[in-house]
């Protein structure tokens, strides 16, 4: 969900996500569950072009989920600072907006295993920066 | 009244001339990702034992729930006012810890033209390469449906559902011992399967 503020140039996005980093590269069959909220300003908007408009934003916000963390078993918490770089792609007439983005997360992973609390590198966070995300979403207005 | 049919007949001429204006082909290039389930797995293999030096031979099938995912550059040109013909080059998963790199084409029939939102149905296949353990090809054949929406005069929005069969020569584990069989020592190794995928793909 993208909300934009009352000055045009930034909006904030609560994004919910489900982690399938593990089960993409099959080494597991459950996803994960993530949520992001990231505070956005756009760097660049060009003019809009015949029936589309385009822009580049950037952004920092923070991250927490259940999730698999990179060449481990298990699933664990994860909590993370956020930075994000990406494009939108808006279709107002069709009420679609296409986003692609690269998000860079660090934080720690902490894990239960054998009844103690071990806590990592969130390597996952990291490797998925140089994976960029595309996202399709409804525009209301 | 010579004159009357000879404009009329000139008139006629040009509208059929019109109508039959040979469309340039539309050059269109897009990116397509999406996830998949490998539903049903067949294999047949026949491989030489060395430690003990008899054959094995396991031949069955399953019904599985292996997730899979893909994701792929597409190009290609209209061909006529419905049609498509692309080519794909990407990474596609087919099963537990093989992905191959796919190479392939595809015909797509939109119900409503090509540029306009509707329904559409495709069919296609091609070659997927497997970056290890053996330089034998996978083939894989797909069909499916879906619907475009057209954002603007250059993008357009599919959403597609896909049923693909695909045989494989994966690596072949002995059960026992835990370790690869040797390429030289089988004697016969396939595998087929059938999955299921949604995706989403994005052309300009």
């Amino acid at each position: 969900m993208l909300a934009a503020t009352s000055d045009d140039r930034e909006f904030n996005s609560f994004t919910l996500y489900a982690d399938m980093s593990e089960v993409f590269a099959g080494r597991s069959s459950r996803p994960g569950a993530k949520f992001n909220f990231s505070r956005n300003i756009m760097i660049l908007d060009i003019e809009p072009q015949e029936k589309e408009d385009f822009s580049l934003f950037a952004g920092a916000g923070v991250s927490a989920g259940w999730v698999q963390d990179y060449g481990r078993q298990g699933f664990g918490v994860a909590a993370a600072l956020s930075g994000s770089f990406g494009a939108n792609l808006a279709f107002p007439e069709r009420h679609i907006l296409i986003t692609v983005a690269a998000t860079l997360e660090a934080g720690p992973w902490i894990h239960k295993d054998k009844g103690e609390y071990n806590m990592f590198l969130y390597r996952s966070g990291i490797y998925q920066g140089i994976y960029p995300h595309i996202s399709i979403s409804y525009l209301f207005r | 009244m010579k004159r009357v049919l000879s404009i009329l007949l000139l008139i006629l001429c040009c509208s059929l001339v019109a109508a039959q204006e040979a469309r340039r082909p539309a050059f269109r290039w897009g990116l397509e990702w999406g996830y998949g389930v490998t539903a049903f797995k067949y294999w047949s293999v026949n491989y030489l034992d060395s430690s003990v030096g008899y054959r094995v031979w396991d031949e069955n099938h399953a019904f599985q729930a292996k997730s899979t995912a893909f994701a792929c550059i597409c190009v290609g040109a209209d061909v006529s006012r419905k049609a498509n013909l692309s080519m794909q080059l990407g990474m596609m998963g087919i099963d537990k810890d093989r992905e191959v790199i796919p190479v392939g084409i595809r015909f797509n029939y939109s119900f409503r033209g090509t540029d306009a939102d509707g329904p559409m149905a495709f069919f296609g296949g091609g070659l997927g390469f497997p970056d290890h353990f053996t330089t034998a090809a996978v083939h894989y054949a797909n069909i499916g449906g879906g619907y475009r929406i057209r954002l603007s005069s250059l993008w357009d929005i599919d959403f597609l559902a896909t049923f693909r069969l695909c045989d494989d020569h994966p690596p072949v584990r002995d059960p026992e011992s835990g370790e690869y069989v040797n390429e030289s020592n089988i004697r016969k190794n396939v595998t087929a399967y059938c999955s299921l995928a949604l995706g989403v793909a994005i052309t300009l």
